[in-house]
Protein backbone atom coordinates (compact mmCIF):
# COMPACT_ATOMS: atom_id res chain seq x y z
CA UNK A 1 0.00 0.00 0.00
CA UNK A 2 1.46 3.29 -0.35
CA UNK A 3 1.58 6.12 1.60
CA UNK A 4 -1.33 8.13 0.02
CA UNK A 5 -3.94 5.17 0.31
CA UNK A 6 -2.64 4.65 4.12
CA UNK A 7 -3.45 8.06 4.84
CA UNK A 8 -6.88 8.51 3.22
CA UNK A 9 -6.93 4.77 4.95
CA UNK A 10 -6.38 6.63 8.53
CA UNK A 11 -8.17 10.01 7.98
CA UNK A 12 -11.44 7.58 7.19
CA UNK A 13 -10.78 5.95 10.45
CA UNK A 14 -10.43 9.02 12.39
CA UNK A 15 -13.26 10.47 11.31
CA UNK A 16 -15.35 7.81 11.54
CA UNK A 17 -14.70 6.88 15.05
CA UNK A 18 -15.01 10.85 15.55
CA UNK A 19 -18.28 10.64 13.76
CA UNK A 20 -19.10 7.99 15.87
CA UNK A 21 -18.23 9.53 19.41
CA UNK A 22 -19.74 12.38 18.73
CA UNK A 23 -23.28 10.97 17.99
CA UNK A 24 -22.64 8.55 21.00
CA UNK A 25 -22.03 11.38 22.91
CA UNK A 26 -24.54 13.34 21.57
CA UNK A 27 -27.42 10.90 22.15
CA UNK A 28 -26.40 9.66 25.54
CA UNK A 29 -26.02 13.07 27.18
CA UNK A 30 -29.59 13.10 26.87
CA UNK A 31 -32.19 11.58 29.47
CA UNK A 32 -36.26 12.80 29.77
CA UNK A 33 -38.07 12.40 32.50
CA UNK A 34 -40.87 10.74 32.84
CA UNK A 35 -43.14 12.43 35.19
CA UNK A 36 -42.52 16.64 33.77
CA UNK A 37 -41.33 15.09 29.91
CA UNK A 38 -38.32 17.25 30.36
CA UNK A 39 -34.86 16.29 28.84
CA UNK A 40 -31.65 16.89 31.27
CA UNK A 41 -27.77 16.04 30.60
CA UNK A 42 -26.79 12.42 31.52
CA UNK A 43 -25.09 14.40 34.33
CA UNK A 44 -28.41 14.58 35.86
CA UNK A 45 -29.10 12.17 38.45
CA UNK A 46 -32.43 13.86 39.97
CA UNK A 47 -35.11 15.74 38.34
CA UNK A 48 -35.16 19.13 39.72
CA UNK A 49 -38.95 19.24 39.15
CA UNK A 50 -40.27 16.63 40.96
CA UNK A 51 -37.42 14.64 42.27
CA UNK A 52 -37.27 11.52 39.71
CA UNK A 53 -34.57 9.49 40.14
CA UNK A 54 -33.49 10.05 36.46
CA UNK A 55 -30.68 7.22 36.55
CA UNK A 56 -33.77 4.46 37.14
CA UNK A 57 -36.32 6.45 35.46
CA UNK A 58 -35.09 8.20 32.95
CA UNK A 59 -35.76 7.41 29.63
CA UNK A 60 -32.75 7.94 27.44
CA UNK A 61 -33.41 10.18 24.08
CA UNK A 62 -32.65 8.49 20.94
CA UNK A 63 -33.43 12.08 18.76
CA UNK A 64 -30.69 14.11 17.93
CA UNK A 65 -32.51 17.42 19.43
CA UNK A 66 -31.54 18.65 22.68
CA UNK A 67 -32.30 22.05 24.79
CA UNK A 68 -30.28 25.05 24.66
CA UNK A 69 -28.68 24.32 27.63
CA UNK A 70 -27.15 20.48 27.28
CA UNK A 71 -25.84 21.19 24.20
CA UNK A 72 -22.19 19.60 24.30
CA UNK A 73 -19.07 21.23 22.61
CA UNK A 74 -18.06 20.10 19.30
CA UNK A 75 -14.80 17.86 18.71
CA UNK A 76 -12.95 20.97 17.04
CA UNK A 77 -13.20 22.82 19.93
CA UNK A 78 -9.89 24.30 21.80
CA UNK A 79 -9.90 22.58 25.04
CA UNK A 80 -10.11 25.34 27.44
CA UNK A 81 -13.96 25.92 26.32
CA UNK A 82 -14.10 22.27 26.88
CA UNK A 83 -12.86 22.27 30.17
CA UNK A 84 -14.56 25.53 31.15
CA UNK A 85 -18.08 23.69 29.75
CA UNK A 86 -17.10 20.75 31.75
CA UNK A 87 -16.58 22.62 34.71
CA UNK A 88 -19.95 24.30 34.29
CA UNK A 89 -21.47 20.98 33.96
CA UNK A 90 -19.74 19.83 36.72
CA UNK A 91 -20.70 22.78 38.80
CA UNK A 92 -24.29 22.75 37.50
CA UNK A 93 -24.04 18.85 38.18
CA UNK A 94 -23.39 19.60 41.73
CA UNK A 95 -25.75 22.11 42.09
CA UNK A 96 -28.61 20.11 41.01
CA UNK A 97 -27.68 16.79 42.79
CA UNK A 98 -27.49 18.85 46.29
CA UNK A 99 -30.39 20.51 45.72
CA UNK A 100 -33.52 19.30 47.28
CA UNK A 101 -36.87 19.30 45.29
CA UNK A 102 -38.73 19.46 48.44
CA UNK A 103 -37.60 22.00 50.57
CA UNK A 104 -37.76 25.14 48.32
CA UNK A 105 -35.15 26.22 46.23
CA UNK A 106 -35.19 26.24 42.74
CA UNK A 107 -38.37 24.07 42.79
CA UNK A 108 -40.31 24.38 39.50
CA UNK A 109 -43.74 23.77 40.00
CA UNK A 110 -46.14 23.34 37.14
CA UNK A 111 -48.85 25.88 37.40
CA UNK A 112 -52.67 24.76 36.79
CA UNK A 113 -54.35 26.85 34.24
CA UNK A 114 -56.97 28.94 35.14
CA UNK A 115 -59.40 25.48 33.59
CA UNK A 116 -57.68 23.16 35.92
CA UNK A 117 -59.74 22.92 39.50
CA UNK A 118 -58.21 22.60 42.61
CA UNK A 119 -58.55 18.65 42.95
CA UNK A 120 -57.06 18.18 39.76
CA UNK A 121 -53.99 20.83 40.56
CA UNK A 122 -54.06 18.56 44.09
CA UNK A 123 -53.72 14.99 42.66
CA UNK A 124 -51.26 16.55 39.67
CA UNK A 125 -48.90 17.93 42.62
CA UNK A 126 -49.20 14.92 44.70
CA UNK A 127 -48.17 12.24 41.75
CA UNK A 128 -44.66 14.24 41.58
CA UNK A 129 -44.16 14.92 44.93
CA UNK A 130 -45.03 10.78 45.69
CA UNK A 131 -43.33 9.48 42.97
CA UNK A 132 -46.59 8.17 41.64
CA UNK A 133 -45.89 6.83 38.19
CA UNK A 134 -49.69 5.88 37.97
CA UNK A 135 -50.69 8.01 35.10
CA UNK A 136 -54.34 6.25 35.82
CA UNK A 137 -54.78 7.25 39.10
CA UNK A 138 -58.12 8.41 39.31
CA UNK A 139 -59.78 10.44 41.96
CA UNK A 140 -62.44 9.36 44.26
CA UNK A 141 -65.59 9.43 43.90
CA UNK A 142 -67.72 12.24 44.82
CA UNK A 143 -69.71 10.36 47.62
CA UNK A 144 -66.55 8.88 48.97
CA UNK A 145 -65.16 12.56 49.29
CA UNK A 146 -67.93 14.15 51.12
CA UNK A 147 -68.28 11.62 52.99
CA UNK A 148 -64.47 11.93 54.50
CA UNK A 149 -65.26 15.77 54.61
CA UNK A 150 -68.13 15.46 57.18
CA UNK A 151 -66.02 13.11 59.05
CA UNK A 152 -63.67 15.86 59.03
CA UNK A 153 -65.68 18.52 59.82
CA UNK A 154 -66.93 16.51 62.76
CA UNK A 155 -63.62 16.25 63.94
CA UNK A 156 -62.57 19.70 63.38
CA UNK A 157 -66.12 20.58 65.64
CA UNK A 158 -64.81 18.19 68.63
CA UNK A 159 -61.32 19.68 68.50
CA UNK A 160 -63.35 23.12 68.28
CA UNK A 161 -65.44 21.97 71.54
CA UNK A 162 -62.35 20.53 73.42
CA UNK A 163 -60.39 24.16 72.81
CA UNK A 164 -63.32 26.30 73.87
CA UNK A 165 -63.26 23.93 76.86
CA UNK A 166 -59.97 24.85 77.79
CA UNK A 167 -60.21 28.03 77.15
CA UNK A 168 -63.46 28.40 79.06
CA UNK A 169 -61.55 26.55 82.15
CA UNK A 170 -58.21 28.67 81.67
CA UNK A 171 -60.92 31.94 82.14
CA UNK A 172 -62.35 31.00 85.03
CA UNK A 173 -58.90 30.11 86.35
CA UNK A 174 -57.68 33.89 85.22
CA UNK A 175 -61.02 35.50 86.93
CA UNK A 176 -60.06 33.39 90.44
CA UNK A 177 -56.17 34.60 90.19
CA UNK A 178 -57.51 38.10 89.38
CA UNK A 179 -59.81 38.61 92.43
CA UNK A 180 -58.22 41.43 94.30
CA UNK A 181 -56.93 40.53 97.59
CA UNK A 182 -59.02 42.08 99.77
CA UNK A 183 -62.10 39.68 98.33
CA UNK A 184 -59.63 36.82 99.34
CA UNK A 185 -59.23 38.43 103.06
CA UNK A 186 -62.50 38.56 103.35
CA UNK A 187 -63.16 35.35 102.02
CA UNK A 188 -60.81 34.09 104.90
CA UNK A 189 -61.94 35.86 107.38
CA UNK A 190 -65.28 34.35 106.53
CA UNK A 191 -64.59 31.19 106.80
CA UNK A 192 -62.57 31.49 109.88
CA UNK A 193 -65.53 33.32 111.75
CA UNK A 194 -67.71 30.25 110.61
CA UNK A 195 -65.49 27.59 111.85
CA UNK A 196 -64.59 29.12 115.14
CA UNK A 197 -68.73 28.82 115.31
CA UNK A 198 -68.64 25.25 114.20
CA UNK A 199 -65.92 24.49 117.30
CA UNK A 200 -67.85 26.58 119.97
CA UNK A 201 -71.63 26.21 118.91
CA UNK A 202 -73.49 22.63 118.66
CA UNK A 203 -75.41 22.03 115.96
CA UNK A 204 -77.37 19.74 117.95
CA UNK A 205 -78.87 19.10 121.59
CA UNK A 206 -81.00 17.15 123.19
CA UNK A 207 -81.75 17.12 127.13
CA UNK A 208 -83.85 17.93 129.86
CA UNK A 209 -86.27 21.29 130.56
CA UNK A 210 -88.33 21.47 133.84
CA UNK A 211 -90.39 24.48 134.30
CA UNK A 212 -93.80 24.61 136.28
CA UNK A 213 -97.92 24.42 135.29
CA UNK A 214 -98.98 24.75 139.11
CA UNK A 215 -103.44 24.04 139.66
CA UNK A 216 -104.76 24.53 143.07
CA UNK A 217 -102.02 23.55 145.64
CA UNK A 218 -100.25 21.04 143.24
CA UNK A 219 -96.83 22.81 141.99
CA UNK A 220 -97.66 21.13 138.50
CA UNK A 221 -94.14 20.33 137.66
CA UNK A 222 -93.78 19.70 134.07
CA UNK A 223 -90.11 18.14 133.04
CA UNK A 224 -89.44 16.49 129.34
CA UNK A 225 -86.66 15.70 126.81
CA UNK A 226 -86.12 18.81 124.40
CA UNK A 227 -84.37 18.90 121.74
CA UNK A 228 -82.45 21.98 119.84
CA UNK A 229 -81.19 21.97 116.33
CA UNK A 230 -78.79 25.18 115.50
CA UNK A 231 -80.48 26.61 112.13
CA UNK A 232 -77.86 29.41 112.03
CA UNK A 233 -74.36 29.38 114.02
CA UNK A 234 -73.12 32.86 113.72
CA UNK A 235 -73.47 35.88 116.33
CA UNK A 236 -77.17 35.65 115.79
CA UNK A 237 -78.66 32.42 116.67
CA UNK A 238 -81.65 30.59 114.77
CA UNK A 239 -82.81 27.12 116.38
CA UNK A 240 -85.97 25.08 116.51
CA UNK A 241 -86.84 23.13 119.63
CA UNK A 242 -88.87 20.16 120.27
CA UNK A 243 -90.32 19.44 123.63
CA UNK A 244 -91.88 16.38 125.02
CA UNK A 245 -92.68 16.32 128.95
CA UNK A 246 -95.11 15.82 131.48
CA UNK A 247 -96.97 17.70 134.11
CA UNK A 248 -97.56 16.15 137.40
CA UNK A 249 -100.97 17.14 139.02
CA UNK A 250 -101.45 14.96 142.59
CA UNK A 251 -102.94 11.89 140.84
CA UNK A 252 -103.47 13.24 137.34
CA UNK A 253 -100.27 13.37 134.49
CA UNK A 254 -100.51 15.41 131.60
CA UNK A 255 -98.35 15.04 128.68
CA UNK A 256 -97.19 18.32 127.16
CA UNK A 257 -95.79 18.87 123.13
CA UNK A 258 -94.04 21.84 122.20
CA UNK A 259 -92.20 23.33 119.18
CA UNK A 260 -90.46 26.28 119.48
CA UNK A 261 -88.55 28.57 117.31
CA UNK A 262 -86.03 30.60 119.14
CA UNK A 263 -83.82 33.53 117.99
CA UNK A 264 -80.95 35.40 119.69
CA UNK A 265 -77.33 36.66 120.14
CA UNK A 266 -74.07 34.27 120.69
CA UNK A 267 -70.83 35.17 121.18
CA UNK A 268 -68.55 31.79 120.35
CA UNK A 269 -65.91 31.66 122.54
CA UNK A 270 -65.02 28.43 124.73
CA UNK A 271 -67.50 29.39 127.02
CA UNK A 272 -69.88 30.71 124.54
CA UNK A 273 -73.03 32.57 126.16
CA UNK A 274 -76.35 33.16 124.34
CA UNK A 275 -79.62 34.78 124.57
CA UNK A 276 -82.57 33.24 122.61
CA UNK A 277 -86.53 34.90 122.82
CA UNK A 278 -88.54 31.83 122.18
CA UNK A 279 -91.85 31.54 120.37
CA UNK A 280 -94.12 28.00 120.86
CA UNK A 281 -97.10 26.26 119.94
CA UNK A 282 -98.36 22.82 121.92
CA UNK A 283 -100.60 20.73 122.83
CA UNK A 284 -101.75 19.67 126.23
CA UNK A 285 -103.22 16.08 126.39
CA UNK A 286 -105.30 15.71 129.61
CA UNK A 287 -107.32 13.06 131.23
CA UNK A 288 -110.40 14.80 132.69
CA UNK A 289 -113.82 13.38 133.91
CA UNK A 290 -112.25 10.15 132.46
CA UNK A 291 -112.29 11.69 129.35
CA UNK A 292 -108.78 12.11 127.08
CA UNK A 293 -108.87 16.07 126.16
CA UNK A 294 -106.75 18.15 124.45
CA UNK A 295 -105.63 21.76 124.82
CA UNK A 296 -103.73 24.23 122.96
CA UNK A 297 -100.50 25.84 124.51
CA UNK A 298 -98.89 28.90 123.37
CA UNK A 299 -95.47 30.00 124.55
CA UNK A 300 -93.08 32.91 125.01
CA UNK A 301 -89.98 33.45 126.85
CA UNK A 302 -86.37 33.98 126.90
CA UNK A 303 -83.66 31.41 127.85
CA UNK A 304 -79.77 32.66 128.34
CA UNK A 305 -77.55 29.77 128.89
CA UNK A 306 -73.92 28.99 127.97
CA UNK A 307 -72.36 26.36 125.45
CA UNK A 308 -69.24 24.86 126.93
CA UNK A 309 -67.27 23.16 124.91
CA UNK A 310 -66.14 19.75 127.22
CA UNK A 311 -64.60 17.48 124.51
CA UNK A 312 -63.34 17.59 120.92
CA UNK A 313 -67.12 16.82 119.79
CA UNK A 314 -68.85 17.35 122.73
CA UNK A 315 -70.47 20.26 124.52
CA UNK A 316 -72.80 20.85 127.56
CA UNK A 317 -75.03 23.42 127.17
CA UNK A 318 -76.91 24.78 130.66
CA UNK A 319 -79.44 27.65 130.57
CA UNK A 320 -82.18 29.23 132.59
CA UNK A 321 -85.01 31.09 131.21
CA UNK A 322 -88.80 32.74 131.56
CA UNK A 323 -91.96 31.50 130.13
CA UNK A 324 -95.33 32.57 130.08
CA UNK A 325 -97.51 29.48 129.41
CA UNK A 326 -100.90 29.97 128.07
CA UNK A 327 -104.30 27.99 127.22
CA UNK A 328 -107.76 29.53 126.66
CA UNK A 329 -106.90 32.55 128.90
CA UNK A 330 -105.57 31.16 131.49
CA UNK A 331 -101.79 31.85 132.19
CA UNK A 332 -98.89 30.47 133.81
CA UNK A 333 -95.61 32.20 134.59
CA UNK A 334 -92.79 30.31 135.28
CA UNK A 335 -89.28 30.17 135.44
CA UNK A 336 -87.68 27.11 133.12
CA UNK A 337 -84.03 25.30 133.59
CA UNK A 338 -82.80 23.21 131.38
CA UNK A 339 -79.06 21.12 130.87
CA UNK A 340 -78.92 19.80 127.27
CA UNK A 341 -75.53 17.86 125.69
CA UNK A 342 -74.72 19.06 122.37
CA UNK A 343 -72.58 17.76 119.51
CA UNK B 1 -103.77 44.89 99.50
CA UNK B 2 -102.18 41.46 100.05
CA UNK B 3 -99.70 43.21 101.78
CA UNK B 4 -101.90 44.73 104.11
CA UNK B 5 -103.36 41.16 104.93
CA UNK B 6 -100.01 40.23 105.37
CA UNK B 7 -99.17 42.73 108.01
CA UNK B 8 -102.33 42.34 109.76
CA UNK B 9 -102.04 38.62 110.12
CA UNK B 10 -98.57 39.40 111.55
CA UNK B 11 -100.23 41.79 113.84
CA UNK B 12 -102.74 39.16 114.90
CA UNK B 13 -100.13 36.57 115.88
CA UNK B 14 -98.17 39.13 117.82
CA UNK B 15 -100.85 40.00 119.63
CA UNK B 16 -101.68 36.59 120.25
CA UNK B 17 -99.01 35.57 121.46
CA UNK B 18 -98.33 39.03 123.69
CA UNK B 19 -101.43 38.62 125.13
CA UNK B 20 -100.95 34.97 125.57
CA UNK B 21 -102.73 34.06 128.80
CA UNK B 22 -103.42 38.01 129.45
CA UNK B 23 -107.02 36.66 131.16
CA UNK B 24 -106.83 34.73 134.65
CA UNK B 25 -104.15 32.82 136.75
CA UNK B 26 -103.74 29.04 135.43
CA UNK B 27 -102.81 28.04 138.81
CA UNK B 28 -106.67 28.43 139.42
CA UNK B 29 -108.22 24.80 139.68
CA UNK B 30 -110.91 26.22 137.37
CA UNK B 31 -108.68 27.78 135.16
CA UNK B 32 -109.72 26.01 132.37
CA UNK B 33 -113.47 25.93 133.06
CA UNK B 34 -116.02 27.48 131.36
CA UNK B 35 -118.72 28.91 133.52
CA UNK B 36 -122.70 28.66 133.84
CA UNK B 37 -124.23 31.26 134.48
CA UNK B 38 -128.33 31.53 134.92
CA UNK B 39 -129.95 34.44 133.07
CA UNK B 40 -131.65 35.54 136.10
CA UNK B 41 -128.78 34.87 138.16
CA UNK B 42 -129.93 32.55 140.15
CA UNK B 43 -127.22 30.14 139.76
CA UNK B 44 -124.11 29.44 138.20
CA UNK B 45 -121.18 26.39 138.05
CA UNK B 46 -118.14 25.49 136.69
CA UNK B 47 -117.96 23.36 133.63
CA UNK B 48 -115.01 21.86 131.22
CA UNK B 49 -115.79 21.60 127.84
CA UNK B 50 -114.59 19.69 126.10
CA UNK B 51 -115.58 17.03 127.73
CA UNK B 52 -118.71 18.08 128.55
CA UNK B 53 -121.34 18.82 126.20
CA UNK B 54 -124.98 20.88 126.49
CA UNK B 55 -127.52 18.17 125.58
CA UNK B 56 -130.62 18.20 123.76
CA UNK B 57 -132.77 18.87 126.62
CA UNK B 58 -130.69 21.64 127.85
CA UNK B 59 -132.49 25.20 128.14
CA UNK B 60 -131.26 28.55 129.30
CA UNK B 61 -133.08 28.12 132.40
CA UNK B 62 -132.26 24.52 133.07
CA UNK B 63 -129.21 23.34 131.82
CA UNK B 64 -128.50 19.72 130.94
CA UNK B 65 -125.11 18.74 129.75
CA UNK B 66 -123.44 15.16 129.41
CA UNK B 67 -119.98 13.36 128.54
CA UNK B 68 -119.62 10.33 126.15
CA UNK B 69 -122.99 9.70 124.80
CA UNK B 70 -123.50 6.30 123.79
CA UNK B 71 -127.24 5.99 123.52
CA UNK B 72 -129.05 8.90 122.00
CA UNK B 73 -132.41 8.00 122.84
CA UNK B 74 -131.31 7.42 126.68
CA UNK B 75 -128.53 10.09 126.87
CA UNK B 76 -130.25 11.97 129.26
CA UNK B 77 -130.95 9.07 131.57
CA UNK B 78 -128.72 5.50 131.27
CA UNK B 79 -127.68 6.62 127.75
CA UNK B 80 -124.44 8.65 129.04
CA UNK B 81 -121.11 8.24 130.80
CA UNK B 82 -122.22 11.72 132.81
CA UNK B 83 -125.09 13.69 133.10
CA UNK B 84 -125.08 17.16 134.95
CA UNK B 85 -128.87 19.69 135.79
CA UNK B 86 -129.59 22.65 137.28
CA UNK B 87 -132.75 23.98 138.20
CA UNK B 88 -134.20 26.29 140.64
CA UNK B 89 -137.60 25.04 141.77
CA UNK B 90 -139.49 29.02 143.66
CA UNK B 91 -142.34 26.67 145.32
CA UNK B 92 -140.43 24.30 147.53
CA UNK B 93 -138.11 25.12 150.39
CA UNK B 94 -134.90 23.55 150.63
CA UNK B 95 -135.76 20.51 152.81
CA UNK B 96 -139.13 20.32 151.06
CA UNK B 97 -136.93 19.21 147.56
CA UNK B 98 -134.17 17.45 149.10
CA UNK B 99 -136.63 14.77 150.35
CA UNK B 100 -138.66 15.05 147.86
CA UNK B 101 -135.68 13.83 145.54
CA UNK B 102 -134.93 11.55 148.46
CA UNK B 103 -138.08 9.69 147.86
CA UNK B 104 -137.81 9.96 144.03
CA UNK B 105 -134.02 7.87 143.95
CA UNK B 106 -135.72 5.53 146.76
CA UNK B 107 -138.59 4.56 144.46
CA UNK B 108 -135.89 3.94 141.78
CA UNK B 109 -134.21 0.87 143.16
CA UNK B 110 -131.38 3.37 144.19
CA UNK B 111 -129.88 3.01 147.66
CA UNK B 112 -129.97 6.49 149.17
CA UNK B 113 -127.80 7.52 152.20
CA UNK B 114 -129.76 10.35 153.11
CA UNK B 115 -130.28 14.09 153.13
CA UNK B 116 -126.91 15.19 154.73
CA UNK B 117 -125.15 19.22 155.20
CA UNK B 118 -123.09 20.18 152.23
CA UNK B 119 -120.65 23.17 152.00
CA UNK B 120 -119.64 23.86 148.06
CA UNK B 121 -115.82 25.42 147.00
CA UNK B 122 -116.77 28.52 148.38
CA UNK B 123 -118.06 27.22 151.57
CA UNK B 124 -121.88 27.73 151.25
CA UNK B 125 -123.76 25.67 153.27
CA UNK B 126 -126.89 23.62 151.64
CA UNK B 127 -127.99 19.86 151.78
CA UNK B 128 -126.76 16.93 149.58
CA UNK B 129 -128.64 13.88 148.59
CA UNK B 130 -126.47 10.66 147.45
CA UNK B 131 -127.86 7.51 145.63
CA UNK B 132 -126.16 4.12 144.55
CA UNK B 133 -126.99 2.00 142.19
CA UNK B 134 -125.00 -1.06 140.50
CA UNK B 135 -122.46 0.68 138.21
CA UNK B 136 -124.23 4.16 138.95
CA UNK B 137 -124.00 6.91 141.10
CA UNK B 138 -126.49 10.24 142.19
CA UNK B 139 -125.05 13.39 144.02
CA UNK B 140 -127.56 16.03 144.53
CA UNK B 141 -127.11 19.32 146.31
CA UNK B 142 -129.57 22.55 147.29
CA UNK B 143 -128.83 25.31 148.20
CA UNK B 144 -131.71 27.89 149.40
CA UNK B 145 -132.26 31.59 148.36
CA UNK B 146 -135.07 33.69 148.89
CA UNK B 147 -136.70 33.11 145.68
CA UNK B 148 -136.82 29.26 146.13
CA UNK B 149 -134.50 26.51 146.12
CA UNK B 150 -131.61 25.64 143.24
CA UNK B 151 -130.20 22.50 142.78
CA UNK B 152 -128.03 20.60 141.66
CA UNK B 153 -127.72 16.81 140.15
CA UNK B 154 -125.34 15.20 138.80
CA UNK B 155 -125.16 11.18 137.56
CA UNK B 156 -122.07 9.60 136.94
CA UNK B 157 -122.01 5.96 135.34
CA UNK B 158 -119.47 3.08 136.08
CA UNK B 159 -117.01 5.49 137.60
CA UNK B 160 -116.08 5.57 141.66
CA UNK B 161 -115.58 8.85 142.85
CA UNK B 162 -113.95 11.27 140.59
CA UNK B 163 -112.00 14.31 141.72
CA UNK B 164 -112.86 16.25 138.43
CA UNK B 165 -116.74 15.69 139.35
CA UNK B 166 -116.38 16.33 143.12
CA UNK B 167 -114.76 19.83 141.90
CA UNK B 168 -117.58 20.33 139.41
CA UNK B 169 -120.27 19.60 141.88
CA UNK B 170 -118.29 22.02 144.24
CA UNK B 171 -118.32 24.61 141.92
CA UNK B 172 -122.59 24.90 142.24
CA UNK B 173 -123.15 28.29 144.17
CA UNK B 174 -126.61 29.78 144.39
CA UNK B 175 -126.75 33.23 142.61
CA UNK B 176 -127.56 36.65 144.05
CA UNK B 177 -130.89 34.83 146.15
CA UNK B 178 -128.14 33.30 148.14
CA UNK B 179 -126.30 36.30 148.88
CA UNK B 180 -123.73 35.96 147.02
CA UNK B 181 -123.72 38.82 144.35
CA UNK B 182 -120.25 38.72 142.70
CA UNK B 183 -120.93 35.55 139.98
Amino acid sequence: MTCERRLRSEFLLWGMLAILLWTTDLVAGQVRCPVCHQLFVREVEVCPNDGTDLTLLGRREESETASDETKTDTPGEPSESRSAKTRDSAEEQAARKYQRHDIGGARKRVEPSPEDDFGEVERRDRLRRLKDARAGWTPPAPEASVRSDDGRQRRQQEELLAEYAVARDQAAADRNRRKSQSEIDKERRRREKDALFRDHVPVISMGNRVFFMGEGASPGVTSGLEVDANLIRTNVRVSMTSFVGVRHIEKRRDVLFLENIALGVQHPWHLSPYLLFRLGLGVMLSERFGEQSSYMVRTIGFDIGMDCRVGRHLFLSPSVGYTRMAIYSAGWDTVTFKVSVGF
Amino acid sequence: MMLMRYFARVRIWGLLFLCTGCGHDGTDPFALFDTYHHPDNLFSFAYLSPPWMHHGESSDVHPVMVVRVYDDLTAGGMGSRMRLEAWSDPEKAIRELAAQRYLFWKRAGYQVSGVTPYANYDGFQGLQVTAVYPHHRVREVFFECVEGTVAFSMRIHGEDRNEDSEMLLSSFRPGRCGGADDL
